[in-house]
């Protein structure tokens, strides 16, 4: 190293003239600094390292967020709570309000959120907290409303996650076990977004499932209620089919839900009429005893007509039936009923079920099958299975008489469960492909016998995918990996070791050993 | 003399090493270190028992973030205070090298030094491992990313703050200052805004908010890696080592 040079002089003039063209580069330094801020808060991205990529949002999200990016509406979404002694909703709201985070962050701050818990509203409570919000629809103290300009939709916060309250996590609150945001938001913003709702015409006159039957066993007018019409935003519509006349106009969906009578032969021109045109048709039918002196000849005949031949038989299949906890005496016992059970396979690549995980529980109860002929199938189009019961499985044709496979009589397993038909049917006069689903159960997705088996994703992807809303059909609620850890006292002692003590040790004998070593030399 | 561009190549490893290695000559770093880990060590253990979920570890790189803006002011306080008091910097500044080199070797030092003070914390995860944890992985190793560029802000920051004073005191109280108000104050005014009486006087709430340190650090404590808040710590950090470099050079026509 060289001697310091003397310092030169400098005079006013030209410490003046320094000082400038530094505040000069600071300015453009600053100019650089926000233009680069200003432009990544505009253009930027985003990298989920986490394991199990929990902040990836699903392609129909981001497709749908997209959308409303460019939108001049603006979404909000309050999410109301109120908070308890266990902060059972601590670990819910935490992801609920990562997730909500992704929806502003990627609809370029569109769609706003907060999670207000309704004690710290001013005032206190629900109306306080609907006042403060310029909330006109009614609500309650756990409710998430979804706004856009005047129209609002309401969803109970509780059916964004489930909870175990019999393993407890910290504190005594309840471990979430799943967690179904997404599907909730991503469908309730959907709705909110579209300024026709789609319109699914379902057919009267058959004994078809009522769509205000709020106590019956298939239970669907709170299916229809609760899941298609307040939650995803169709319209449903009861309506009757004229002979030989079409489907009313305003139809997109025709749904024909478990019918006991059969329909006349106008009617079946009606929906073929229907279809030629591009139309979109579900059908949902039922098995069992109390259709066995119920035929539908033209119904089915229909049907076959598209490669789908309903049999006359109830499947059964012991092997995927759920032990249910069946009263006996004073207790209950573990008991399985050979008709009630959950769908084996499903087909990997059609929209309705491909994103179905091999864990899907779909149950049916007294479920038909069908025998598919995909050479009978109209010309132009394509016809899949889309489920099948086990290879244990059978059609029993004598139940409830009999109930073991008897191989003279029954159709042995794996039997199709649901098909769906898809393309432009020869003759067509319209300009969309025809679609078709056929479910062998109307019971299952809605089942008010046993709602914990209430699997209602078969029908409500069949209805998306009729709707050509195929981006709303996404994976199933995630699972949230369990990273609890209770120590025990060996643990308890091993961390504080090896953390508290172990470390801060090292550093010290590190700098006495460095400290020993220069004294020395 | 100032050393040519050229040069910068070639001065900056072996300035870079002086830098780094400076500090294992003093006592200083090894108390920093020491109490370093010990806080670090304890956070760890009381919040694994409080959580009682391996992802304690993000609760804890994220409590880093603000243990941070305690320990590096007394990292950085000595960077240039020290060479000025003891007029060693005199000659560093007469040297055949540049303003440019010696801010940028002095940050690269210090930045090097804090990260052989993070690396033991590491360790944590290993432990987790051992008791039958599954922390998440992904989400760690973001949490590091964004404690570094972090630590790496505050240095910057440090740094300047040290090449305005000859006294080492100063410039640690200086730079804790300036770290908390960023990192605590400015998330303090707008995280509870609007239980402040006097919330609806904050000045551009959301310029204050994006000016927060603690807002950019939470992404990466949640496992995503987000380019705005990565633009935003090189930005702190290039304002930083330019302040210091002019600050260095002030030197020579004030």
């Amino acid at each position: 190293m060289t001697a310091p040079a003397p310092a030169p002089q400098w005079g006013t003039k030209a410490r003046f003239g320094v000082a400038s063209a530094v505040g000069l580069q600071l300015l453009m330094l600053a100019g650089i600094i926000i233009a680069a801020n200003w432009i990544s808060t505009r253009r930027y991205r985003r990298w989920d390292w986490t394991d199990d990529v929990t902040y990836t949002l699903g392609d129909g999200t981001k497709q749908l967020l997209g959308k409303i990016s460019e939108e001049d509406k603006k979404y909000q979404i309050v999410a109301f709570y109120l908070p308890d002694e266990y902060g059972a909703w601590e670990s819910a709201l935490k992801r609920t309000q990562d997730l909500l985070e992704e929806y502003r962050t990627r609809s370029r701050d569109r769609v706003a959120w907060e999670i207000v818990s309704v004690a710290s509203v001013g005032g206190g409570g629900v109306q306080a907290a609907q006042k403060k919000y310029d909330i006109r629809s009614q609500i309650g103290a756990n409710d998430v409303v979804f706004k856009r300009g005047e129209t609002e939709r309401v969803v109970n916060l509780r059916e964004f996650f489930g909870q175990q309250w019999d393993d407890m996590g910290p504190r005594g609150a309840p471990k979430l076990t799943s967690f179904n945001g997404e599907a909730i938001v991503t469908s309730t913003l959907q709705v909110l977004s579209q300024d026709k709702p789609i319109v699914l015409g379902f057919t009267t006159g058959h004994e078809e499932v009522a769509t205000d039957d709020m106590k019956g066993p298939a239970e669907w007018g709170a299916f229809s209620n609760g899941l298609l019409r307040q939650r995803e935003g169709y319209q449903v519509q009861p309506i009757v089919i004229p002979a030989g006349a079409g489907v009313p106009q305003e139809v997109n969906v025709l749904v024909i839900a478990g019918p006991k009578r059969d329909f006349n032969e106008g009617e079946i021109s009606s929906i073929q009429l229907f279809l030629n045109r591009g139309g979109r048709l579900l059908v949902t039918l039922d098995s069992g005893p109390e259709m066995a002196d119920r035929p539908l000849p033209n119904f089915y005949k229909f049907l076959g007509a598209m490669g789908i031949n309903p049999q006359t038989l109830i499947v059964l299949d012991p092997d995927n039936a759920p032990e249910m906890l069946v009263r006996v005496g004073e207790g209950f016992q573990p008991k399985k009923d050979k008709g009630t059970f959950f769908i084996s396979g499903f087909d990997r690549k059609h929209a309705v079920t491909a994103k179905f995980d091999a864990d899907k529980q779909v149950a049916m109860i007294g479920a038909c099958a069908f025998f598919l002929e995909r050479e009978s199938a109209p010309e132009g189009m394509i016809l899949t299975e889309l489920a099948r019961c086990g290879s244990d499985g059978w059609g029993e044709k004598d139940y409830p008489q009999n109930q073991q496979m008897n191989a003279s009589r029954d159709e042995p397993g794996p039997l199709s469960l649901a098909a769906a038909l898809s393309g432009r049917m020869k003759g067509s006069t319209g300009d969309d492909e025809t679609r078709i689903v056929v479910i062998g159960d109307s019971t299952g997705q809605a089942n008010g016998i046993q709602p914990e088996l209430r699997s209602p994703d078969l029908v409500l992807n069949s209805i998306r995918w009729l709707a050509k809303q195929e981006y709303l059909i996404r994976v199933d609620p995630k699972v949230p990996e369990d990273r609890s850890l209770i120590l025990t006292k060996d643990q308890d002692s091993f961390v504080f070791s090896r953390c508290v003590l172990l470390l801060p040790g090292l550093a010290i004998a590190f700098g006495m050993t460095m400290f020993m070593t220069r004294r020395a030399a | 003399m100032a050393g040519r561009r050229g040069d910068l190549v070639t001065n900056l490893p072996a300035l870079t090493k002086r830098e780094f290695t400076a500090n294992f000559y003093s006592p200083m770093a090894y108390v920093i270190a020491t109490f370093y880990l010990l806080f670090a060590g304890l956070s760890f253990y009381i919040l694994l028992r409080d959580q009682r979920d391996a992802n304690a570890m993000r609760s804890l790189l994220t409590f880093l973030g603000f243990i941070h803006t305690i320990f590096i002011p007394m990292v950085t306080m000595r960077l240039i205070s020290e060479e000025r008091k003891s007029g060693t910097l005199e000659m560093l500044v007469t040297a055949p090298v540049s303003d440019t080199e010696i801010a940028i070797s002095k940050f690269l030092g210090a930045t090097l030094f804090t990260a052989l003070m993070i690396a033991p914390t590491t360790l944590f995860t290993w432990v987790l491992t051992r008791i039958n944890g599954r922390p998440d992985i992904g989400m760690i190793q973001a949490s590091y990313v964004g404690l570094m560029l972090l630590s790496m802000s505050y240095i910057a920051l440090g740094l300047f703050i040290s090449s305005l004073t000859a006294n080492q005191i100063v410039a640690a109280i200086l730079t804790f200052v300036t770290l908390f108000t960023f990192y605590f104050l400015v998330g303090f005014l707008t995280g509870s805004a609007e239980s402040l009486p006097f919330h609806e006087k904050i000045p551009w709430p959301d310029i204050l908010n994006y000016m927060h340190f603690g807002a950019h650090l939470q992404s990466f404590g949640k496992g995503l890696v987000d380019s705005r808040d990565v633009v935003y710590f090189a930005s702190v950090i290039s304002l930083g080592i330019f302040l210091t470099i002019k600050s260095l050079e002030s030197r020579r026509w004030r």
